[in-house]
């Protein structure tokens, strides 16, 4: 699964111009849709980093929501 | 009586997952299967009919197109099928909205066995016809988008 980005003009599997979408793309069809100019590829983003969980911030929440 | 007739205006055509639409100028389905004849002999003074059988299925869209060589156009989508010889989903509709049963979406695989990119006279606006013979059946999907 790539994730990949409407880059011509046309939509492309439903997804409008300009959209990003995840699918597994048969690599022939993919190979053939990036070199028309309909597709390109994004780069998958570093996941971030979680930060730890303070103490007591799901109590905060649950106060909150109370 | 409802009456469910139209004209077409925003049909869409899909190529290989590609909207062509606004380049398309008019579009056929057309789904036909061979006439089988399995006329057998009949008993005397029975007039003797043809005795058929629906056979082999062969479906095709046709239509012709806007040439274009822009970037990401016409072109650029269909040379490569032909040159590659791939098979690719086409994908015809009459209206711009989701598949449903009075909206359904004809589909298949195909190839494309001819390409004439230029066609034209002087004056002319180029236009291109296209076939695509369907590898299987067309099939009718009424859900989905």
């Amino acid at each position: 699964m790539k994730t990949y980005r409407v880059v011509g003009g046309r939509k492309v599997d439903e997804h409008e111009p300009g959209t990003t979408f995840r699918a597994a793309i048969e690599p022939r069809r993919e190979a053939r849709l990036i070199r028309a100019g309909h597709l390109e590829v994004v780069p998958n983003a570093k996941p971030k980093k979680r930060k730890p969980a303070e103490p007591g911030a799901h109590k905060r929440t649950t106060e909150e929501g109370s | 009586m409802a009456d469910g007739t139209f004209i077409i205006e925003n049909g869409v055509v899909v190529i290989d997952g590609v909207d062509l639409s606004d380049h398309i100028q008019s579009c056929e389905v057309t789904m036909t299967q061979e006439d089988v004849d399995a006329t057998v002999m009949v008993a005397a003074g029975t007039p003797l009919g043809t005795i058929r059988r629906a056979g082999k299925r062969d479906d095709m869209f046709s239509m012709t197109a806007l040439s274009d060589f822009a970037a990401g156009s016409l072109h650029a989508t269909l040379f490569p099928l032909f040159r590659d010889k791939d098979v690719f989903t086409v994908e015809v509709r009459a209206f711009d909205e989701a598949a449903a049963v009075n909206n359904p979406v004809f589909e298949g695989s195909c190839i494309l066995t001819s390409y004439a990119p230029i066609s034209g006279g002087v004056g002319e606006l180029a236009t291109m016809d296209l076939e695509f013979p369907v590898s299987g059946v067309i099939a009718e999907r009424t859900t989905g988008t």
